[in-house]
């Protein structure tokens, strides 16, 4: 009797653990709906191959991603995959949260269509510890009516800052004459620190100046090339008063909204718009371009998105993997990205048949080969000092120059710790 | 009595009270009292989330102290307070005593002047964003339309415009709940009482001041004090509307230290900030209740 | 008191005033949840939709399956659970802070109190590491817990508040009488703090139905998620405010709320105290 359930006691044991070890499930977090779309495909795939392999998603919104994953870090409670902002990805690999893909990456067949801009983010030492994801690109947006309505050809958007101030001139006016302006010709939005980034930082990349150097070590913001892309800045609002005066306190929103609603002819944005002016206003008739570069500068871009990359502590490495493989394949990118109006993060993979449909996207091949990102463990502790001179210079209350000396003095400071 | 029978004695007198009281003290020590703790601890490192944490003793304190971004915001939530809460309380007050009597619609309007309170601060913030836009928002459009202005404001154009427009948006959305708590009060004001006023030949507004308010004292020191602290906390309805701006103009303190921890990672020095903002906030209550407090009214 | 006509005309033309002040912002909502995406942004600006559509609200309670009820119920069982609580235990303690003192119970108030003082990002990561170590994520029962703790200080202060303000003179005849504590409180005390109770249920109502950043933080496993957490989803992308929804979703959850409040109303009854001395 007692031999009969010592058998069934470890037969019992036995079962149990060969049925957890077979349901093997990985948590995977994203800010983007589109992510969990592609989990529900991927655990639909595990079913019909008869796997238990399964994915659990969480969705965790833009403005909570830090706090949450700091506090799932901090619990050892990390997700196995996480997709997260771009500019994070050298803080968070100062401290050693994720693990080394670089052999994974270097293995698979679309290799070089992988942006190199984006993976450079991901990168310590030369080893890769994220995979590019998602990509956003930013670049100028106008209205093709406003254009022909000022008798400026619609089809083509100004191509240096030169010609946007001679634009923008005719698009600023006092449409119901009661003496005030009421279309101006181009929108700042002067009051968030990642929107100055993403639209701001390519037009002081055009100017020849920059941030910070390669590796984040060195202000570079106090330099002639900088001042002067910031005074073009303040001068759109005080001196050719293109843009409204009090645009150091316009939220993206109220950009956009003034855009939809045309009130603002003109203004940086990014590919994501292109499906949301649609759903918003679907009788406008806009394009978009590359943000235009200085006189004797480059255009360039900002290459914001998310590095999808597997917690440093996972117990399923391969199952992760498997997961990222799944998430960047053609079938993905194209049918649940490309489809919902987001650029594909494969460079081979521009040419599909969601693009095909709307030729404003083919302009984003070729902006990202221009887009980059700063590279700095401190990104948002450095750029807070900047915006705060950029609200003051674009208030009128002190110089460009004297704006980006206090902002540089600060930065300096902000590295020391 | 440091001995073990006083002790027990103590415990034996006062065991009721203690009783009673012990539900509300488990929760608040297990879920409070312990991660304020670990938040104490974690101000005197350079607290990381992985990896090693470098001790710095009062490091982060003093840093503070020579921070002027942390005075400044500091000072930003101080002229908030000031500006919003006699604000709320002058239309609580004069909403609750309004509504103090019965009549068939009573009910109804109390309700829509709940309304506001009733919705979440974040889309509150993002509705007025929209309505105080300056270039197509809606409020500019119907002051001009009815001919109250001639030009377009910017209701959150410049610092102080940005402190007083959501200033009126937070009196807007908070005014019903403090209207809820004096309610609660008045309806403790004994029929009596006045009826007894009235008899000594009192006018309206010798009943307000000499029976009402004295009354609701006790009620009023305590809406007051949660609305205090309340403000001082404020974060959402700035974070949405101005970001802090223009240039840190309407940074609040708990912004800063949202920053501080989130945004730059100093999870340490965000800490410390929260200790001294917790010190802040328990010598004003303390201030408050020692001027204001009455004993309860027999 | 009997009001003369003028103060009842003028009673009434405040009132109508004051209204519409406040709920035009609100009105605005409304109108904007009624009308076709396309016509939200638009200028001038106009209050009444071209057509009245319910497509935000039919899209809200039916995507991916109608999982909106799941959420809903889940904040259900979390509101009212925290209510239980809260008003148990709140009012137990306010009883003992006004009528069972001992030396050093302030200590204790002042802790509570505390609990308003802290902003919960500041004590997010601490808790948070906390809750995962005793399996309190992603459950009911942590939540509930966690949403009574942060409760405390206002229900407490409030019900301290509603005993004190009833004659102490009450609870003495009745010790003196025979009664037990628990005799006293339950059936002298509660029985006459209607207003107050009514306060603190529509206070933990409203605070645990609108609550987004705890439950965000706790429960974010798709089986547990409250309403807010759910809706989160379709407010705000990073590249667009979804008005549509942001305005459909407010309506929906602030109807119970305002339900509740209009249903307690009657509690806020003046004169339920003022025999009881005699």
């Amino acid at each position: 009797m007692k031999r009969l359930s010592i058998f069934v006691v470890v037969m019992i044991v036995a079962l149990a653990a060969t049925g957890m070890a077979m349901a093997q499930t990985i948590v995977v977090w994203d800010r983007e709906v589109q992510t969990e779309e592609t989990v529900a495909l991927f655990n639909a795939k595990m079913e019909a191959e008869g796997s238990s392999k399964r994915a659990e998603f969480q969705l965790v919104p833009y403005e909570q991603q830090t706090q949450l994953f700091l506090a799932a870090l901090a619990a050892g409670n990390a997700p196995d995959v996480i997709s997260l902002d771009i500019i994070l990805h050298p803080y968070f690999n100062s401290i050693g949260a994720f693990l080394d893909i670089t052999d994974r990456i270097e293995a698979l067949e679309y290799r070089s269509a992988l942006p190199e801009g984006m993976l450079h983010l991901g990168e310590v030492d030369g080893r890769y510890y994220g995979i590019p994801y998602t990509v956003d690109l930013s670049g100028l947006v106008w209205n093709k009516t406003l254009f022909r309505e000022a008798g400026l050809d619609p089809e083509r958007p100004p191509q240096t800052w030169d010609e946007l101030i001679e634009y923008a001139q005719l698009l600023t006016k006092d449409v119901d004459n009661d003496g005030e302006t009421d279309q101006y010709g181009f929108g700042i939005v002067g009051s968030s620190a990642g929107w100055q980034m993403f639209g701001f930082m390519p037009v002081v990349w055009s100017f020849g100046g920059d941030l910070l150097n390669a590796d984040g070590t060195e202000v570079l913001i106090d330099s002639p090339q900088s001042i002067a892309a910031l005074q073009m800045w303040v001068d759109l609002i005080h001196k050719y008063k293109v843009a409204p005066v009090n645009s150091a306190t316009w939220q993206y929103s109220d950009v956009y909204n003034g855009f939809v609603t045309e009130r603002v002819a003109m203004m940086l944005s990014g590919n994501y718009n292109i499906i949301t002016f649609q759903d918003d206003a679907p009788d406008l008739d806009f394009g978009i371009t590359f943000i235009p570069r200085a006189e004797h500068g480059q255009h360039a871009s900002f290459s914001g998105g998310n590095l999808m990359a597997i917690s440093r502590d996972t117990k399923q490495a391969d199952l992760a993997w498997e997961f990222v493989e799944f998430a960047m394949s053609e079938d993905i990118q194209v049918e649940v990205w490309a489809k919902s109006g987001a650029l594909p993060v494969r460079t081979d993979l521009f040419d599909n048949k969601y693009f095909a449909q709307d030729s404003r996207f083919a302009v984003f091949a070729d902006i990202l080969e221009v887009a980059r990102a700063p590279y700095s463990t401190k990104y948002n502790e450095l750029y807070a000092p900047m915006l705060t001179a950029m609200q003051r210079a674009m208030m009128g209350e002190i110089s460009p120059e004297q704006a980006y000396q206090d902002a540089a003095k600060d930065m300096k400071r902000a590295l020391q710790y | 009595m440091h001995n073990l029978q006083g002790v027990r004695r103590f415990f034996s007198k006062h065991r009721t009270g203690m009783m009673f009281l012990t539900p509300a003290v488990a929760l608040n020590l297990v879920f409070f009292v312990y991660p304020l703790v670990r938040v104490f601890q974690m101000s005197f490192y350079n607290w990381s989330v992985l990896g090693s944490n470098r001790f710095l003793g009062l490091g982060n304190y003093e840093r503070l102290v020579n921070d002027p971004l942390f005075w400044k915001s500091l000072s930003n939530t101080v002229i908030y307070t000031l500006i919003v809460t006699p604000g709320i309380f002058l239309l609580a007050l004069a909403l609750a005593l309004l509504l103090n009597h019965k009549s068939p619609l009573t009910n109804v309007f109390r309700t829509i002047y709940f309304v506001p309170v009733a919705i979440s601060f974040v889309v509150a913030s993002l509705v007025w964003l929209w309505i105080f836009n300056e270039l197509y928002g809606i409020l500019n459009y119907v002051l001009s339309s009815l001919g109250f202005i001639s030009s377009r404001v910017s209701w959150l154009g410049s610092t102080w415009n940005a402190r007083l427009s959501v200033s009126a948006m937070v009196i807007w959305k908070t005014a019903g709940f403090s209207m809820m708590i004096l309610l609660a009060g008045l309806q403790g004001v004994p029929v009596e009482c006045y009826e007894a006023a009235n008899i000594d030949g009192a006018n309206a507004r010798q009943r307000l001041l000499y029976v009402t308010l004295p009354i609701i004292r006790p009620t009023f020191v305590m809406a007051l004090m949660v609305s205090l602290i309340g403000s001082f906390l404020a974060f959402d309805h700035f974070h949405v509307m101005t970001q802090g701006g223009p240039a840190n103009g309407t940074l609040t303190i708990v912004m800063y230290i949202f920053r501080t921890g989130f945004e730059y990672f100093n999870l340490g020095y965000g800490s410390a900030m929260s200790i001294v903002l917790l010190i802040i906030l328990i010598v004003l209550s303390l201030i408050q209740t020692r001027s204001l407090q009455s004993d309860t009214v027999e | 008191m009997k009001l003369k006509k003028w103060q009842v005309v003028g009673f009434y033309l405040i009132n109508i005033l004051l209204v519409l002040a406040f709920v035009a912002p609100i009105v605005w909502t409304l109108m904007t949840s009624l009308k076709p995406t396309d016509q939200i942004l638009t200028y001038p600006p106009e209050l009444l939709p071209r057509e009245i559509t319910f497509e935000h609200y039919r899209t809200l309670l039916t995507v991916n399956g109608g999982e909106f009820m799941r959420y809903a119920v889940n904040s259900l069982i979390v509101t009212s659970g925290t209510i239980l609580v809260v008003m148990a235990v709140s009012s137990l303690a306010g009883y003992a802070f006004a009528y069972l003192r001992f030396p050093g119970i302030n200590i204790f108030f002042i802790s509570i109190l505390a609990t308003m003082m802290v902003p919960f990002q500041s004590l997010l990561i601490p808790l948070y590491g906390f809750m995962h170590r005793m399996g309190l994520l992603n459950s009911y029962f942590g939540l509930i817990l966690i949403y009574s703790t942060f409760q405390l200080p206002f229900c407490v202060f409030m019900m301290r508040n509603t005993f004190s303000a009833l004659p102490a003179s009450l609870r003495e005849s009745a010790l003196l009488d025979g009664c037990t504590e628990a005799q006293v409180f339950t059936k002298i005390y509660l029985p006459l703090s209607l207003p107050g109770f009514a306060t603190v249920l529509v206070y933990s109502f409203m605070t645990s139905w609108n609550e987004l950043l705890m439950a965000l933080t706790f429960n974010s496993s798709a089986k547990v998620q409250t309403i807010q957490v759910g809706l989160t989803n379709y407010y705000l992308s990073r590249y667009r405010t979804n008005w549509e929804m942001i305005t459909s979703g407010s309506i929906i959850t602030m109807i119970p709320v305002l339900i509740v409040f209009f249903i307690l109303q009657r509690y806020y009854v003046r004169g339920l105290t003022s025999g009881a001395v005699k």
